[in-house]
């Protein structure tokens, strides 16, 4: 029985023909480079042959866009030529390729290209044997040869922002990071500098700068919180995010007013065919789905989550009510060839109360809306945008207090190219905010509760404007330059507080697949609550800004079999920065005036050994050494921060099984805590000292997933994913006690997820 | 176009989140406490002795535990309330305890100093909690120092409850007092009651009275010349030592040997400082 061969025909002609000004692009995270860098085009690491269609006897070739992402994997694909049932099969095949991404630079870039596949008529006298003795018309899976791509399109050339020292993870990778969920604000912490406070919660500090120094943008909105209840699901679909990014230090000009660094998470560009992901888990369930229309000029997508939670939880717990929702939603309409007009929209709601005799006391309730309306125009040498923020927050704590933020933000930003080695941007922002909330009376509660009603709920309008002019030198090839002049004014009840921001990044190659990277920078931040809550912040700027003066240098390596090793050093001073406390066990998140004294210091380094986990077969290693000391005050001397961890260590890996099965699995360790000044050890009687250390924390999180590709791009896929499956607990304190001590934890936090996620 | 509207109509359901609730109106609760009404004396003006000296206070700044409870505390809420504070007595102020249940309740004052010894590196929560009212940074920082007249111990320093400074003329003569006293005591005895009413202070007339200080109860006349006779070294500033060592003729005469001396004296005729008209 004759059986067919399919052969992979491509026709190879690179043509190199740029859609758009091929710039720079942020979307892979590259930084700006010249135009006149060569594109590397993708190469093809891994593609999987069609299956020739049953019943079919003649020859065809099936033309296919796609898009190769900065990380190698393949979406976007679409049949531009060919007919069924081919075409089906084609795309079936070339969702499933692997890529090394195109380069400028030495810098991978996303890149739409068009490859040829073709199917070869079968031939009844090939007597190859099916490898699953399947149908006899069904092609042996065999090296082909390499697919030919006649296209490349750089995109993502809409928004170059980068800084050299920034880490980023793709949206494929973080798929593939268990104990992340899919979530990429979440993903981040398998990145080095961001150190955990304890396992499972999304707080870290990053390069010794607490939480409340860090900031959370959605492409360049600011949004009060991401997850539900700061631990939760994730209140941005994941399938709005090209991919997230970490700045810990000299942030893209664009970004500013915290001192602990930036995380941003750049939205994908608007589809060019009906896209959808979705997710239903235990817990809750989320979908995203977006659409063309108008002939390809506009597009229009609408997404959230909802949890059941509330239901499930009235099953065992009925005097309990937890509940959060959010929703998502864009819309884009390009007037012309360069101009396009977009309104992003998101917003989430969480929810918590208990039943006392017969009444519901609302613990915590919290909402926020953002609507962002953008108008970008883009030509061959300028990038701009103009944007319009409102937004609302609500909040209700403890005790009855309602309060409220009526946020207004106006931002525009221009980038030209005004030569061929050197982009220039200039931009400014003005936000106002309007706080409202419940101040009783001051005879009816107590002093605190008063004083402290006044401080974070009295009405008042807060602004903050900033403005900013950067530079970038692009001297010689992956060589760049970026200065940065930023200021910020910050008002409010009355106070107003000037914070410069001068920054200083570069890349410089040094040998063939080595270059030193380095960033300096002074980052302002006016007093900030200690843990992010819609329409709560402190009144009157008290204590003044806080400043980190930034400093960081080292090296990017390309290693063999496609590992980078990025070894960065770090020095940051904190002056008149928050801390989220000096003594863990007696916190006062209300405090507004912390006393004053000389700067923290947080220096160590980063090692990050990585091959990307999109790959089919990826892997890293993350480890942070760090130290963070914490300045002297009139009543304390300088002690090591209560929330430092010499050591953690990360070591991840990820594979793809084949048949649809791909395995991911990492280990986290980190150092204890120090002891609290003043514990005494059991032995001896003697007092610890700072040196004396917690015991240390080791947990493994893991990911399993089953995927059932269907046409076109789309899959369905069953998902089994684990945090903390060890169900290791943190220890957080230790009381002596005589002869013996006791440890007391936190914990285990364990999240197990079992779903069915899907996409178009 | 259907599929446009099939997302615009998703987006409406999706966006129709459910609103934070607004707050439920809390309990009705008020404060009660005292408005204060300082004497001629205590505003500054000349206070001429039985026994011809003039004395005039330059200073007196006070602090008090101004404490309340309500009458009937079943069921209540809150049990109780206390708040400290620390005041200029020239000046008319507020000083009350707040978070009451709404109804009768009590309130009571009583003068304490403060424990100012090492705290091992902790914040003061005491002096954080304390309320300031309407005196300058020099006055503030005496009552984080020990006491000139004291009863208590080295091993436990306590601040002052009363800075008092007064000068007082007689002729050529003149002799200032300028110390900080430890005076423990409760004023009012058990208490005042008034009816605490929602969101309101039910305010009780306190007359702030340092005339006190020089009234001879024996004589019920103002007297200074027992101060004055304590200058045994006649540098025209009573100090601490000084008040020690100096004796009240009414208490010392005859072969009895004294058993008050002037700081004691006027530690305890701080229990004559407040009067409720």
């Amino acid at each position: 029985m004759a059986r067919p061969l399919v052969a992979l025909a491509i026709a190879i002609a690179v043509l190199m023909t740029f859609a758009r000004e091929a710039r720079a692009d942020a979307d892979a995270g590259a930084a700006a480079v010249p135009e006149s860098a060569p594109i590397e085009p993708p190469r093809p690491l891994s593609q999987e042959e069609p299956r020739y269609p049953e019943g079919e006897t003649t020859s065809a070739t099936v033309v296919v866009e796609l898009v190769v992402e900065a990380d190698g994997a393949v979406s976007n694909a679409r049949v531009i030529e060919g007919a069924e049932p081919f075409a089906a099969a084609a795309l079936d095949a070339v969702t499933r390729y692997r890529f090394v991404p195109a380069q400028r630079a030495g810098k991978p870039i996303r890149a739409r290209i068009r490859v040829a596949v073709g199917f070869t008529a079968p031939e009844p006298e090939a007597p190859v044997k099916a490898p699953d003795g399947g149908a006899p018309q069904t092609a042996e899976a065999r090296a082909g040869p390499a697919p030919i791509i006649d296209e490349v399109d750089v995109l993502g050339s809409r928004n170059p922002v980068s800084s050299p020292t920034q880490q980023k993870l793709g949206r494929a990778e973080v798929r593939m990071i268990p104990g992340a969920f899919g979530d990429p604000y979440r993903a981040i912490d398998v990145l080095p500098g961001v150190v955990p406070i304890v396992s499972g919660l999304p707080y870290y500090f990053i390069r010794g700068a607490p939480p409340s120094a860090v900031g959370y943008f959605v492409e360049e909105m600011r949004v009060p919180y991401l997850f539900h209840f700061g631990l939760g699901p994730g209140v941005v679909q994941p399938a709005l995010i090209e991919e997230v990014s970490l700045h810990p230090a000299a942030y893209p000009a664009r970004y500013g007013r915290f001192a602990g660094g930036i995380i941003t998470g750049q939205l994908r560009e608007p589809p060019t065919e009906l896209r959808g992901e979705a997710q239903i888990r235990l817990y809750d369930a989320g979908a995203y789905v977006e659409s063309p229309f108008a002939n390809g000029r506009a597009t229009a997508g609408v997404g959230g989550r909802y949890s059941y939670t509330a239901a499930l939880l009235s099953l065992f717990a009925p005097n309990i009510t937890i509940d959060y929702r959010d929703y998502n939603a864009r819309a884009s309409y390009a007037v012309n060839d360069e101009v396009r007009l977009s309104a992003f929209a998101l917003g989430a709601f969480d929810f918590a109360s208990n039943e006392e005799r017969g009444q519901e006391m609302v613990v915590f309730a919290s909402e926020f809306h953002r609507l962002d309306l953008r108008l970008d125009r883009e030509t061959a040498n300028t990038n701009s945008r103009v944007a319009l923020t409102i937004g609302i927050d609500r909040t209700r704590l403890e005790d009855a207090r309602f309060a409220q933020n009526v946020l207004l933000g106006v931002r525009g930003r221009h980038r030209v190219r005004v030569r061929k080695d050197l982009d220039v941007e200039v931009g400014a922002d003005v936000l106002t905010e309007s706080y409202a909330g419940d101040v009783p009376s001051e005879y009816a509660v107590k002093k605190k509760d008063h004083e402290d009603a006044v401080n974070f709920f009295s009405p008042r309008t807060d602004t903050s404007s900033g403005a900013w002019l950067s530079a970038t030198y692009y001297a010689a090839k992956a060589f760049e330059l970026t200065g940065t002049l930023r200021g910020d004014v910050f008002t409010s009840a009355g106070k107003a507080a000037f914070g410069p921001s001068p920054r200083v990044s570069m890349r410089v190659p040094l040998v063939r697949r080595v270059a030193f990277v380095a960033a300096l920078g002074v980052a302002p931040q006016p007093p900030a609550f200690a843990i992010p809550v819609p329409a709560v912040g402190y009144r009157g700027l008290p204590g003044g800004l806080a400043f980190a003066y930034q400093k960081s240098a080292g090296l990017d390596t390309e290693l063999p079999y496609r590992f980078s090793l990025r070894t960065v050093g770090f020095h940051h001073s904190y002056f008149n920065l928050r801390d989220f406390t000096r003594d863990r066990s007696n916190i006062d998140i209300t405090d507004i005036a912390p006393p004053s004294g000389s700067p923290a210091q947080s220096y160590g380094l980063e090692v990050f050994l990585n091959r990307k986990l999109s790959e089919r077969f990826g892997a890293f290693v993350s480890y942070t050494l760090s130290r963070t000391v914490l300045g002297s005050t009139p009543m304390d001397g300088g002690r090591v921060a209560p929330f430092d961890r010499t050591h953690v260590l990360q070591i991840g890996g990820a594979a793809d099984l084949g048949r649809g099965w791909r395995a991911s699995s990492r280990l986290l360790f980190y150092t204890g805590w120090p002891v609290e000044p003043g514990t005494e050890a059991p032995s001896d009687g003697k007092q610890q000292t700072q040196s004396d250390r917690l015991p240390s924390f080791t947990r493994v999180d893991a990911r399993i997933e089953k995927r059932w590709p269907f046409r076109k791009a789309g899959y369905i896929s069953f998902v089994i994913e684990g945090l903390n499956v060890t169900g290791t607990r943190d220890i957080v304190g230790r009381n002596c006690s005589g002869t013996s001590c006791r440890d007391t934890y936190f914990g285990p936090v364990i999240a197990p997820s079992i779903g069915v996620e899907g996409a178009l | 176009m259907k599929r446009l509207g099939a997302i615009v109509a998703a987006g409406i359901v999706a966006s129709g989140s459910s609103c934070v609730p607004a707050s439920e109106p809390a309990p009705p609760a008020g404060a009660i406490g005292f408005s204060t009404e300082p004497s001629p004396g205590a505003q500054g003006m000349p206070l001429l002795t039985a026994d011809g000296w003039t004395v005039r206070f330059e200073r007196l700044a006070i602090q008090v535990d101004v404490s309340a409870t309500p009458r009937d505390m079943t069921g209540q809420r809150f049990y109780g309330s206390s708040e400290t504070y620390r005041f200029d007595a020239s000046k008319r102020v507020e000083i009350f305890a707040r978070a009451l249940p709404v109804g009768m309740a009590t309130a009571s004052l009583s003068l304490s100093g403060r424990y100012i010894g090492d705290l091992g590196g902790r914040k003061d929560y005491e002096e954080e909690r304390t309320t300031i009212l309407e005196l300058p940074p020099e006055v503030i920082a005496r009552f984080k120092r020990p006491a000139d007249l004291s009863a208590g111990s080295p091993s436990y320093p306590e601040g002052p409850s009363i800075v008092l400074s007064l000068r007082a003329e007689k002729g050529d003569r003149v002799i200032t007092v300028d110390v900080a006293m430890d005076a423990a005591t409760s004023p009012l005895g058990g208490g005042t009651s008034r009816e605490v009413t929602a969101n309101a202070l039910a305010s009780i007339p306190l007359r702030v009275f340092p005339e006190a200080f020089f009234r001879d109860s024996f004589a019920d006349a103002l007297l200074f010349g027992d101060f004055a006779a304590a200058d045994t070294d006649d540098d025209g500033r009573l100090s601490p030592d000084e008040l020690y060592q100096g004796s009240s003729s009414r208490f010392c005469g005859g072969a009895e040997p004294c058993r008050s001396n002037l700081a004691e004296t006027l530690r305890g005729r701080a229990a004559g400082l407040f009067i409720i008209p």
